[in-house]
């Protein structure tokens, strides 16, 4: 983990300068989240179901699309290549750039939960479980956009081969929210998306068991050590030619 | 045990069927400034990359520090920078933040306390990167890689695209850091830089070592020159140990006894009674050695296509 608060500090600068980043991992999670409150959540009934969502999004942008991005800009720039070749290590690299983006989907999960319930005149039942989960899914998510940028391009082709995850995701959040708390297995679990949302709505609703959510952060925390193993072998740190 | 900061034996470089780097040996000794010469494709580049620890060579024994760069990489950085063509700056921190990112990279190792003022950028600390010349942008890594402390730098073109006054700069800076007794290992196509600057140079030539040695045993490899106008019918000209060829009035003369042949010819025309027109001799400048170098490597191309 050789360099991560080096790198973090210095990426966090960078996303505050830079107005098109700053820009796309503000702005736009929050109207799609805000999106949301217009209409019916699409699946589950209640504020929980429409509070996965809104997690679902964040992480989904403000990680996921904004750290591929970044990840292919850094390369384009020479700026990774320039980092490997000081003493920081490659997870002190991966680390430092994205989490300035699982902090800043932190502080915008509680913005917005903080909105909807407001709204919707509740309190999250278990607030430390919700925060575990944007913590644990943001980690899932900086470890997919590690694995997505090491099979993309440029900053540009992050647009397309992010689809597929994002694909993936949607589908375990919807298999997870129209099934009931008690009848999650691991199948649902097993797919990206699946863990975190059961995780999100016992934050939100209260229960489920230790052993239950034990397995659901466990799960996607298989999901990340994966992802990270197969990417710090496959990931390009110069742009090809 | 050898002590030379970089020992490179036999190194072997391919990149599919393509040979190149093809078995080269490389001493650099401490505190020298040795210059690596050589035209684009000559190999430089590839030797420096597998000196950097970023490639795995073919075949040959590379030793930086004592150590196998490839499997040391990071324990050799900062003990030894390398400024890259490319400097991988992110455009939007300042010079100030690049360097200090630069050194908490590096803990432990302290450099000199203000490495920015050293390259002369101290009144650029607080500018964007991406608002920086090209020249400030090669200054500003060239002051990380000072700021390491490194025993050994290995700089790849570190003057190229600089205006005069930047290229004098940096030089000052490359002698100073000499004179602290780092040892600097840089490649370059400027020759004059290689004359002013390095103690020894190799030239490269399609993945070999063509010449190498110091600037004074490389240049007395080749023949010295004699050249003058001589004044209309002139009578036969002396015996020459080297080769002379008149050319409508202008002879030269190439030779390896510059002080015998320039003799023989001032006595020639003391006794002759001659006045030499625009007389000059001189050693083989290294741009004559270097030229040399590519054609033979050209001669030896056109032969290969035979």
């Amino acid at each position: 983990m050789n360099g991560w608060a080096a790198v973090a500090g210095a990426e966090l600068r960078l996303i505050l300068r830079n107005r098109t980043t700053a820009l796309m991992a503000l702005a736009l999670p929050l109207l799609f989240a805000g999106l949301s409150f217009s209409q019916n959540s699409p699946v589950g009934e209640g504020t929980s179901a429409l509070a996965v969502v809104q997690m679902g999004m964040l992480l989904s942008f403000t990680v996921y699309l904004t750290g591929t991005t970044t990840l292919s800009a850094r390369r384009q720039q020479l700026y990774l290549k320039r980092l490997r070749s000081s003493r920081a290590s490659v997870l002190g690299i991966v680390t430092g750039l994205m989490l300035p983006l699982v902090l800043l989907a932190l502080v915008q999960a509680a913005v917005l939960f903080g909105l909807t319930g407001a709204v919707a005149g509740q309190v999250p039942a278990q607030p430390a479980l919700l925060v575990l989960a944007v913590l644990v899914g943001g980690a899932m998510f900086a470890a997919l956009a590690f694995l997505t940028a090491a099979f993309t391009s440029s900053p540009e082709a992050a647009q397309f081969t992010t689809a597929p995850a994002f694909v993936v995701v949607a589908a375990g959040l919807i298999w997870t929210l129209t099934t009931s708390p008690e009848d999650i297995g691991p199948e649902q679990l097993a797919v990206p998306g699946g863990a975190l949302a059961q995780l999100a709505r016992y934050g939100w609703d209260g229960g489920g068991s230790p052993s239950g959510i034990l397995l659901a952060i466990a799960m996607s925390l298989l999901v990340t050590v994966v992802s990270i193993a197969v990417a710090a072998t496959a990931f390009r740190w110069e742009p090809r030619g | 045990m050898s002590t030379n900061p970089v020992e490179v034996n036999g190194l072997t470089s391919v990149y599919g069927d393509f040979t190149a780097v093809a078995g080269i040996d490389l001493q650099v000794r401490q505190g020298e400034i040795f210059a690596l010469l050589g035209t684009n494709g000559a190999g430089k580049t590839t030797t420096m990359e597998t000196l950097e620890g970023h490639r795995r060579p073919q075949g040959g024994e590379v030793r930086v520090l004592g150590l196998d760069p490839f499997r040391n990489r990071r324990r050799l950085t900062g003990r030894v920078s390398a400024v890259l063509q490319e400097s991988g700056f992110a455009g939007d921190l300042t010079a100030s933040e690049t360097l200090r990112l630069w050194q908490r990279l590096h803990p432990g190792r302290s450099g000199p306390p203000d490495p920015l003022a050293l390259v002369d950028l101290g009144h650029r600390a607080d500018v964007r990167v991406k608002q920086l010349s090209g020249g400030e942008r090669r200054r500003l890594d060239l002051a990380l890689a000072v700021s390491t402390d490194p025993e050994l730098l290995f700089l790849d073109e570190p003057t190229t695209g600089l205006d005069p006054a930047s290229r004098e700069r940096t030089w000052r800076i490359l002698r100073d850091l000499r004179a602290e007794g780092r040892t600097i290992l840089l490649t370059t196509h400027y020759l004059e830089e290689a004359e002013a600057l390095s103690d020894r140079v190799s030239i490269m030539d399609r993945g070999t070592i063509a010449i190498s040695g110091t600037l004074a045993e490389v240049v007395a490899s080749h023949a010295a020159r004699i050249r003058c106008a001589l004044p209309p019918g002139a009578g036969p000209l002396p015996p020459f140990e080297g080769e002379s060829v008149l050319d409508g009035g202008l002879l030269t003369v190439w030779t390896r006894r510059l002080q015998q042949d320039l003799h023989r010819l001032l006595a020639w025309a003391e006794r002759e009674g001659h006045e030499l027109g625009r007389l000059s001799a001189a050693d083989a400048s290294l741009a004559e050695v270097f030229a040399s170098v590519r054609a033979e490597s050209a001669a030896a191309e056109l032969e290969g296509v035979r």
